[in-house]
């Protein structure tokens, strides 16, 4: 994992990343560096971890249908960890996901879909959203908070 | 940082084949994992995966196993998984995964 370091981009401020699969590794290497460096702990690192994949992932995977970008932005807050990202893609409220994670389906009844979301659920302490004004333009905006210790 | 995955096959004197993959299971290995399980589950009847090497899974993972299992059944097959601990373990019971798949604690169950 990267440490937080002199080359480290400090994501305090918005940052715009290019939402393709190729820019990943970037993205999830530069938030993780900035969580090292705000004293997140090596327990909640790998928590982390899940919640910059799923997210980032699916903005990759589905915000757009042409190019798009995504903002990031990721900071100490008080005794959490808060992660931001924006889009301009089309709307999507992953809190709107009224689906629990299923008990007691076969597996050829379970879905492989929507697997992502909940365990995000589960593994952050609070998460928001909001469809707003974004750098000049309607943007899905998700946060979420990881207790730093 | 690149997902490398290592994995090992040994046939168990129960008959069951233990497949042992190390590494993190992610979006960047999930496509391997499957290939490497899709062939194993074809040509194997009873298949547990150890799991005690995994460090990270996301749900890109837990398609991965969803699937396997689902191949099996259809093939009148046995898929299950052993030795996931840590945070792989708390994914796989807050997916419900552990109770789809039969999760067993270790190996030493077969």
């Amino acid at each position: 994992m990267p440490a937080g370091g002199e080359g480290m981009k400090d994501l305090s401020a918005w940052q715009k990343y290019p939402a393709i699969r190729e820019m990943y590794d970037i993205m999830r290497d530069d938030i993780i560096a900035n969580a090292q460096a705000a004293g997140l702990s090596e327990m909640r690192e790998i928590q982390l971890e899940l919640g910059i994949e799923e997210m980032l992932i699916n903005i990759i995977s589905y915000a757009y249908d042409d190019s798009g970008d995504v903002w990031i932005r990721a900071r100490k807050e008080d005794f959490f960890f808060r992660l931001d990202f924006a889009d301009h893609g089309r709307p999507f409220n992953p809190l709107s996901e009224e689906r629990c994670l299923p008990e007691g389906l076969s597996a050829e009844d379970r879905e492989e879909g929507g697997l992502g979301i909940q365990l995000v659920r589960k593994n952050f302490d609070r998460m928001e959203y909001v469809y707003d004004d974004f750098q000049g333009a309607k943007a899905n905006i998700l946060s979420l908070w990881l207790k730093m210790v | 940082m690149a997902s490398e995955i290592v994995q090992k096959e040994i046939k168990l004197d129960s008959g069951w084949l233990s497949w042992s993959v190390e590494g993190r299971i992610d979006i960047t290995s999930a496509d391997s994992v499957f290939q490497s399980g899709e062939a194993i589950v074809g040509r194997e009847e009873k298949i547990v995966m150890d799991m005690s090497g995994v460090a990270y899974i996301s749900s890109a993972g837990l398609r991965v196993l969803l699937r396997l299992l689902k191949k099996a059944q259809k093939e009148g097959k046995e898929f299950t998984v052993a030795g996931a601990a840590g945070m792989v373990k708390k994914v796989l019971i807050d997916s419900s995964m552990d109770t789809l798949l039969n999760m067993r604690e270790s190996l030493d169950d077969f």
